[in-house]
């Protein structure tokens, strides 16, 4: 009797939003570990990006529940068994982690301050790593413990994994090129490799659920065209190009990583309508 | 890091913080229910005349609107929903008609309990499965996570609450049946502890076969960890629409997080290798920019 | 037998001991069997009543007279009876008394005369040339012919006649066929069964007496009133047929609360007849409300379908009025092509945004 979907564009935004605060992050972070701490300026704008995108997905979170004054409930219960009252959480503290980082950042300037906050902002830095891990794969868990075919693979919290983190890692490029900073060729490489370990697994997650209503039905447009195409093929094929140039192309990298997020959107409003529509 | 005095004494906060904030007492834990009084209905589909009596008594009690179908019948309608907690279906397979009772099974591995973020969705004393209407938020995890598609919830603007058969507990609570069953006109749905009606429907199990319907099962006597709205089935579940070995939702929870996590660390590993070398890199300020590479990029 | 006045037929009624309100509740479940309103009633009992009636010629061939036995059924002098008493039946080999040359002179005489009703009962056997059925020197083929020239219109009665009956079961060594495959230029009403129910050819003729033509009539020219519908949709039993509660074994507990026989070969869902409603011996009973199954002798060929064979019901669907299982199909939401659309037009429009704003910025290269 109810044609209309349970989810609808308010969660798919929310996945998103979610894996870009997230996955810009973590990303962000684990550039640094590898780096000894050297791009520090990385994980300061997957904060600011993710910070924002975070509370965009609260907001949509609040308007997608059937009794938005009474979402306190969430915060008054805890039960381990549900990834929603985990998520809900883990959101919760991601922000609030990241709203004290940025706060913390800025008191780093002041070299008086700087020494006592240190161990306290280090510690917050992992703990909000922590967090995003837990955020970007939270999404996939979620939509793991529902009855829905399509999203009862364990491909499916893989995949949302590596898009959030390609979506987010271009968040962070997309700061890069509008402040004009220099893109190392590391930075193009690693988009390069999120964008085939996407593709990768969105080819593992196909093959693993009834995908016909994505491959050939009715989603099967935004698929090839918006999914295929526009998040994966397309980036991919600038940022390759790019990594053979002498230089950086600023404009390419941007193109690239604009289609990447948008395509980041598109990903999970497939999924999410799909699952939904194929019972 | 070490932790001093004072860090120490942050972390105890939070912990005892968090103790305080738990389930309040009405809603029992999920993993282990613990059911005093253990109750149960029981459906037998070969004495269903399909007279729809449960349907009505159902809308009646709870004050439900008749929901008008496709088939422009007040009393058809497609599917449960916030509206409709139980109907009267039919199955057409080859030569196989028979009547099915769609209604909440009150499962004991109950997935809607078990994902339910603000512990609306609980377990009663007796078994029954209810979503406190004044606690749940609307966010249709309960519905999608349902291996029946049982909890509804509105459209559009009406979305409010999740809402499904709640075993008539109140009537319960005052000594009474549930309505379905006591409106149920050929004695096809009966009440009571669940061991008797389990000892009930193993009778006539027994009764059937011997009439020759060697598919007979009992559907709801061990599946999900037992349900407390059984179903006596004159062919396989399957014909019924019914997975044969139901699982709750949350079963796959802990192979999930390994998912995302295993991604989460294959990226951690690829990505070092681009990484470690352009930290040489930047260590050596006699780079030709070719990352380590060796390419010759000024050709 | 000459026609009997109005006075006369009033007389008869009396003698009978059958008041003018039996009578007319008989004209009433006349009008019932023919499926028409109660303001007919009053013109049916006047068509009875009339001087002018006309005669009839009831002949029969290769039968077991069986259809005329079912006619004869009357515990008591009926209003039924009385009507084909009052019709002129002028030659009826069975129930009339005489018989020879006379009879036969009487029956030339009608034929010649014209504007009768012809009434046929049994097969007409067309093997050798029509030699195995002749009756005063002339084949039954002739004889139908011959009967068939005047007559205002031919009404067959039992399956015989109408089909061929159980004489055209195989090998139908006397090439036994019904009316219609003989005689193709005259109206033609068949009213099978076997035996075929009294009341049906009573109110054929009461009809054709009312409104002086004959009922309408389905494909195999039998008329609509008494079989335009399945036995099985007036079943008293349906609703055991509904709910599956079927008789397994004869005198088991099903057969002993009256529930279907469908299991036990009864053709009713194959079977075009009126017997659940105006059944048998005065509407005393009928088959299966004996116990028994229908075995769907109105139906053409019914003795190759098997007494006891389950009827093969093609295009048996259970009632509309309950939802399937499974669950309601969910749509795509309609406004899924707009939002993509839109979105692959931002990612297009930020493209050509970026391609012409930044590349004309060249960036320093920043020490990190």
């Amino acid at each position: 009797m109810h044609k209309e979907l349970l989810w609808k564009w308010q969660i798919w935004l929310y996945l998103w939003a979610a894996g870009v605060a997230g996955g810009g992050f973590f990303i962000a972070y684990l550039i640094n570990l590898f780096t000894g701490f050297k791009e520090k300026k990385l994980l300061q704008y997957a904060t600011y990006v993710g910070v924002p995108f975070g509370f965009l997905g609260v907001l949509m979170l609040l308007f997608d529940l059937g009794k938005i004054e009474r979402f306190w409930h969430l915060m008054v219960h805890f039960s381990f068994l549900s990834p929603m009252s985990i998520g809900s959480w883990i959101l919760t503290a991601w922000i609030l982690c990241g709203l004290f980082l940025l706060v913390a950042w800025r008191h780093e300037r002041n070299p008086e301050r700087a020494r006592s906050r240190y161990r306290w902002t280090r510690l917050a830095e992992g703990l909000t790593f922590s967090l995003s891990l837990l955020l970007i794969a939270y999404t996939g868990v979620l939509l793991n413990s529902t009855s829905l075919p399509m999203w009862r693979s364990y491909f499916l919290p893989a995949l949302f994994v590596v898009s959030a983190c390609s979506t987010g890692f271009a968040g962070i490029l997309i700061i890069l090129v509008l402040k004009r900073e220099a893109i190392s060729h590391a930075m193009g490489q690693t988009s390069v490799l999120l964008s085939t370990l996407e593709a990768v697994a969105l080819v593992l997650f196909l093959i693993n659920v009834p995908s016909h209503i994505i491959i050939k039905g009715a989603l099967s447009l935004a698929f090839w065209g918006g999914i295929v195409i526009f998040a994966l093929f397309a980036p991919l094929w600038l940022k390759l190009w790019n990594l053979g140039q002498p230089k950086e192309n600023p404009a390419m990298l941007f193109i690239a990583a604009w289609w990447i997020l948008i395509g980041g959107i598109i990903l999970r409003a497939v999924i999410v309508i799909g699952g939904q529509v194929a019972i | 890091m070490s932790i001093n005095r004072r860090g120490f004494l942050k972390i105890l906060g939070i912990v005892s913080g968090s103790l305080v904030v738990r389930p309040v007492e009405s809603r029992a834990k999920t993993l282990s229910p613990r059911f005093t009084n253990e109750v149960a209905v029981l459906y037998d589909a070969s004495k269903c005349v399909g007279c729809k009596s449960c349907q009505n008594a159902c809308k009646r009690i709870h004050d439900l609107p008749p929901e008008i179908g496709p088939s422009r019948l007040y009393d058809a309608p497609e599917d449960l929903s916030e509206k409709t907690w139980n109907l009267i279906a039919l199955v057409k397979e080859g030569d196989k008609h028979p009547f099915f009772f769609k209604r909440c099974f009150h499962c004991t591995e109950a997935s809607c309990v078990n994902v339910c973020p603000t512990g609306a969705a609980h377990h009663t004393e007796n078994g029954a499965v209810i979503i406190d209407q004044l606690w749940c938020i609307g966010c249709g995890y309960c519905a999608q996570a349902c291996p029946f598609g049982v909890p509804h919830l509105g459209e559009g603007k009406d979305k409010a609450t999740a809402r499904k058969c709640n075993l008539n507990y109140q009537r319960l609570k005052k000594g009474e049946i549930p309505a379905c069953v006591e409106n149920c006109t050929t004695g096809a749905l009966s009440f009571g502890a669940r061991q008797s009606q389990i000892a009930k429907a193993s009778e006539r199990l027994a009764e059937l076969k011997s009439q020759g319907y060697a598919d007979a099962n009992i559907y709801g006597d061990f599946e999900l960890g037992g349900m407390h709205h059984m179903s006596i089935l004159l062919h396989k579940p399957g014909v019924y629409k019914l997975p044969e070995n139901p699982k709750a939702a949350t079963q796959i929870l802990a192979k999930s997080w390994l998912g995302g996590l295993a991604s989460a660390g294959v990226i951690t590993v690829l990505m070092i290798p681009f990484w470690i070398t352009h930290r040489k890199n930047k260590q050596r300020p006699h780079d030709n920019g070719d990352n380590g590479k060796g390419v010759d990029r000024h050709a | 037998m000459p026609n009997v006045s109005y006075d006369e037929f009033r007389e008869k009624l009396k003698s009978a001991g059958i008041s003018r309100r039996d009578f007319l509740k008989y004209c009433t479940m006349m009008a019932g069997v023919l499926a028409l309103e109660s303001t007919i009633v009053p013109r049916i009992a006047r068509a009875i009543e009339m001087d002018k009636r006309p005669p009839v010629i009831w002949l029969e061939f290769q039968d077991c007279a069986g259809c005329s036995e079912s006619l004869l059924r009357a515990s008591r002098p009926t209003v039924e009876t009385l009507i084909l008493d009052t019709l002129s039946l002028d030659y009826h080999e069975t129930l009339m008394a005489a018989a020879g040359h006379l009879a036969e002179e009487a029956k030339d005489k009608t034929l010649a005369a014209g504007n009768y009703l012809l009434v046929v009962e049994g097969a007409i056997p067309t093997g050798e040339n029509g030699a195995y059925c002749v009756v005063a020197g002339k084949s039954s083929v002739e004889q139908l012919r011959e009967a068939a020239k005047n007559a205002v219109a031919i009404i067959t009665v039992g399956n015989c006649a109408s089909f061929g009956g159980l004489p055209k079961a195989a090998p139908n060594p006397t090439g036994a066929v019904g009316v219609m495959d003989v005689i193709k230029d005259k109206p033609i009403i068949n009213l099978p069964g076997c035996p075929v129910n009294a009341v049906n050819i009573t109110a054929t003729i009461v009809h054709y007496l009312t409104f002086k033509r004959l009922p309408k009539t389905d494909s195999l020219k039998r008329p609509l009133f008494a079989y335009g519908f399945r036995i099985h949709d007036n079943c008293e039993r349906r609703a055991h047929f509904d709910r599956g509660e079927f008789v397994r074994m004869w005198g088991d507990k099903g057969h002993r609360n009256g529930w279907c026989l469908y299991h036990m070969g009864c053709k009713g869902p194959l079977t075009f007849a009126n017997c659940p409603k105006v059944r048998w011996n005065q509407g005393m009973n009928w088959p299966v409300g004996a116990g028994h199954g229908c075995v769907g002798c109105t139906e053409k060929d019914f003795w190759e379908l098997g007494v006891y064979h389950q009827a093969n019901i093609p295009e048996f669907i259970p009632p509309a009025t309950y939802p399937k299982i499974g669950r309601a199909k969910k749509e795509i939401p309609s406004s899924t092509d707009a939002i993509v659309g839109g979105l692959i037009g931002a990612a297009v429009g930020g493209a050509v945004v970026a391609g012409l704003t930044q590349n004309r910025k060249r960036n320093p290269e920043k020490q990190e």
